[in-house]
């Protein structure tokens, strides 16, 4: 047996004490032992996320939940709107943006548009909004300071319709990116079809899907 | 062949010449020296846009820490001229004397090495299709790129000619991974291409590139053979374990607080690489590693050739007939059987009482012996002496050594004088540990001074004195300030944001991991600042001191919790110690059974650390 309290065995007690203490958060008590601390840390093989192994990134995670769970807290205490907002950022798909390398053009944000996604995410004033600017749509309201007015309600130049060929057009260079044929809103596809009781209308007919993938079992995709 | 960058005559004409030649199927002029050279590198200073250009085709194909070499990097080339090419073909020594006995000399020559009839289609694949892109091509011109398009991804989408392609390419793999090749096509496979980068103003960094199919084919025996080899190399070589630095680090850390009195030697080796010793290293090999002998030996069983690009005579060849080949994905694994028993016998030496704490751990040529300092000494003399037989040529001018406690002041000083005097060690690099100095009439600004000094840099950690620590954290710092400052001035948002988290939030990673978190409260948070002043450039206001708390927390989070998958590094601090701690429990507990005092039955599930050791924490919070 070593002689009493090494250096490094009173570090590593008092960093687990202190990851103890940043884990704990309301009605939630951690207190981690020597057997749990063993048996943490995924291999690369058994982890779910090839990146995301380890004991340290298993450790960073428990202490991220309770920071989390503060985060939340707090923003609740002080801005409602600002707690909905970070509740909506749960939605993992929310922050794919920032996990994309800029391999091909629509992986690629300019300057402007990655400062203005970065600025809404955390929901913050957009830097480069010139202040008291008007909206040239129907009501001409002045566009608030974080620009939500262009998410959620602005009808000018088509911008839904925008969002949507966006969306279709990154789906479609990814699907020709991994080698598939792809078509954008081919025509005659609905010519022969029959429902189980009446026959489509003229007008059923001349229905476009958005997208049309070839292959041994072709299939098309609304947007 | 054909075409010439020299410009000697009209290109027309010399391209004519070359085909009636070709035609006539005549090669008596043709030499190596008369083909081709590499067009003569202009810029030796590479520009803002070539930066720029580079960085952006890098993050194309997902070489992203490549991308950030650039941009942060030393932004000058070194002409690969005479003078590279002299110090370069310095490094490449003649053949060593045979060190192996007769017996061992004819095991070798009969050994049979096991025959590799197949490897697994899932293996083949993924050790193909997980190579990087953009790395250097070799002599063949070829990259993982081109191979990876050939075979196709996945095997059930494969069509009849990339299945023909991968069944054809297994069987020239395997015929390599078994050294099944014409001697008339050998060099194609063990020679190289070599080119020299810059070291310091007056020494080069010898670097080499080698052919695709000998990548491939070394990468799959190693992925193969992976517990062959960790097994070969437990308890003394690290370089081939995933966590061997941090094995080696915390194991010295371990060593010197459970007995000060020990010393600590960390040898430099001069051109290892290139000197180990080829004949002990497969002798080696064919012992502990039999499946990897065959291709080792291939490569290395004879003398092979490196070319040299840029000079004025065209291309010049340097003999390789001694140590292992930069480029080659073998090289580690060599260099470490050459060594192998000469740091076994160190080992011995150093653990002849029975002395579970003294050891002998190699990083690959980077060593580490502990020893009482009655054994330090029969080591250091074993390995003056027989170290050239391995190849391990010590630089004892630029080897660090640290004395431990001894019983008196002259009894330190006189052990620094033999080190100096008998060895040939720089006095400024031999340290003497501060307590040897308590009882010597020296003022506290004098003792401080020397504190600072007690310690060492190990395999990319700092291990000493807190003051030596701490030093060595803010002068690390200070590098990190210009690189944080080259970094914002990176012009392109995205590209900063994905350097900034994948990059630059890493730096200090395996300084947490491996310092103790006592020192690295004040240096992760003057680093979370670098980051901060980073973030707030991409959201374009604020700066470091005016962030919002709640703005950065939410940066710290992960992407698929609100955040930016930045690190907390004050936080995270925490976690990378215990975690580094636990992944090298079972060779710490080899160094000092049971040293985490204060969990009496690891079993029970007891919280560790009992109250008495809290005490003791709180009584001496500061060793």
């Amino acid at each position: 047996m070593p002689s009493i309290f090494l250096p490094l065995a009173e570090n590593l007690a008092s960093a687990i004490r202190s990851i103890d203490e940043i884990s704990s958060f309301e009605g939630v008590r951690i207190d981690l032992t020597f057997t749990q601390l063993q048996e943490m840390g995924h291999s690369k093989e058994e982890s779910e996320i090839p990146t995301k192994i380890g004991r340290q990134h298993d450790l960073y995670t428990l202490m991220s939940k309770a920071v989390l769970h503060n985060l939340k807290q707090s923003v609740l205490s002080s801005s409602l709107k600002k707690h909905a907002w970070i509740l909506s950022l749960e939605l993992k798909m929310s922050g794919t943006f920032l996990n994309v390398i800029p391999k091909c053009p629509s992986m690629t944000f300019d300057n402007t548009q990655f400062r203005i996604l970065v600025n809404l995410r955390l929901f913050l004033d957009q830097p480069d909004l010139l202040p008291g600017i008007r909206c040239d749509c129907h009501r001409n309201p002045v566009i608030d300071n974080r620009c939500h007015h262009m998410l959620t309600s602005c009808s000018k130049m088509a911008f839904g319709l925008r969002v949507h060929n966006s969306v279709l057009n990154t789906l479609k260079e990814c699907l020709q990116s991994g080698g598939l044929l792809v078509t954008r809103e081919p025509t005659n596809m609905f010519q022969n079809v029959f429902d189980a009781d009446s026959q489509f209308t003229e007008k059923e007919k001349n229905m476009r899907p958005d997208l049309y993938v070839h292959g041994k079992q072709d299939s098309h995709y609304d947007i | 062949m054909l075409f010439d960058n020299s410009r000697h005559g009209k290109v027309k004409d010399v391209i004519r010449d070359r085909i009636k030649v070709l035609a006539a199927d005549d090669w008596s002029s043709l030499t190596l020296g008369s083909m081709q050279l590499k067009a003569p590198q202009q810029n030796l200073e590479i520009s803002d846009a070539d930066v720029k250009k580079r960085t952006t085709k890098l993050m194309r194909v997902g070489q992203i820490s490549k991308a950030y070499k650039i941009l942060t990097g030393d932004r000058s080339r070194l002409p690969q001229d005479t003078w590279a090419y002299e110090l370069l073909k310095s490094k490449f020594p003649e053949q060593s004397q045979r060190y192996l006995s007769q017996e061992k000399l004819t095991a070798l020559r009969n050994f049979r090495p096991p025959q590799i009839e197949d490897i697994e289609v899932h293996v083949f694949e993924s050790v193909i299709l997980g190579q990087q892109n953009q790395i250097a091509h070799g002599l063949d011109h070829l990259r993982n790129e081109h191979l990876k398009k050939l075979i196709g991804w996945g095997h059930a989408c494969g069509g009849s000619l990339e299945i023909e392609f991968r069944n054809l390419y297994k069987y020239i793999i395997l015929r390599l991974m078994n050294g099944d090749i014409p001697i008339e096509v050998r060099p194609m496979y063990t020679d190289t291409e070599a080119f020299a980068a810059k070291k310091s103003e007056t020494d080069i960094r010898p670097l080499g590139k080698i052919n695709l199919d000998r990548k491939i084919a070394a990468a799959l025996l190693l992925k193969i053979n992976r517990k062959e080899i960790l097994y070969a190399f437990a308890g003394f070589q690290y370089g081939c374990d995933p966590k061997g630095t941090e094995k080696i680090i915390h194991s010295t850390r371990l060593g010197m607080e459970t007995h000060p009195d020990y010393f600590l030697f960390a040898p430099d080796a001069t051109n290892a690489f290139n000197l180990c010793n080829r004949g002990i290293g497969l002798h080696e090999l064919m012992e502990r590693a039999p499946s990897l002998y065959a291709f080792t030996n291939f490569l290395y069983g004879s003398d092979s050739k490196t070319w040299f690009h840029g000079i004025e005579d065209g291309i010049q060849g340097i003999d390789c007939k001694e140590g292992s080949q930069q480029g080659c994905n073998l090289g580690n694994l060599l260099c470490g059987m050459s060594f192998q028993p000469f740091v076994e016998a160190i080992s011995r030496i150093v653990k002849q009482n029975n002395d579970e704490a003294a050891f002998a751990k190699f990083f690959v040529d980077d060593g580490n012996i502990l020893s009482s300092p009655a054994l330090m000494f029969p080591a250091l003399q074993y390995m003056v002496e027989n170290g050239p037989i391995y190849g391990y040529h010590m630089n004892l001018s630029k080897s660090v050594y640290l004395i431990g406690v001894c019983n008196s002041y002259e009894d330190a000083i006189s052990r620094k004088n033999e080190l100096t005097e008998k060895f040939g060690f720089n006095p400024d690099n031999v340290h003497i540990h501060p307590d040897n100095y308590l009882r010597q009439d020296i003022d506290l600004c004098s003792l401080n001074q020397l504190r600072s000094k007690f310690g060492a840099k190990i395999l990319g950690s700092y291990i000493g004195s807190e003051e030596f620590i701490r030093n060595s954290l803010q002068s690390k710092l200070e590098d990190l300030e210009k690189e944080a400052e080259k970094l914002m001035s990176c012009a392109d948002i995205q590209q900063k944001y994905i350097f900034l988290r994948y990059c630059f939030d890493q730096k200090i990673t395996h300084i947490m991991r491996t310092t103790d978190v006592q020192f690295t409260q004040s240096f992760c948070e003057k680093f979370d600042a670098l980051k901060k002043a980073i973030f707030c450039s991409i959201i374009g206001q604020f700066d470091q001191n005016t962030l919002p708390a709640d703005v950065w927390t939410q940066a710290c989070l992960s992407t698929s919790n609100t955040g930016f998958g930045i690190t907390d590094s004050t936080r995270a601090r925490y976690a990378a110690y215990v975690a580094s701690l636990f992944d090298c429990m079972e060779t710490l507990e080899k160094i000092a059974p049971n040293w985490y005092n204060g969990i009496p039955d690891p079993e029970s599930d007891a919280i560790y650390f009992s109250t008495t050791c809290r005490e003791s924490s709180v009584s001496h919070p500061e060793h």
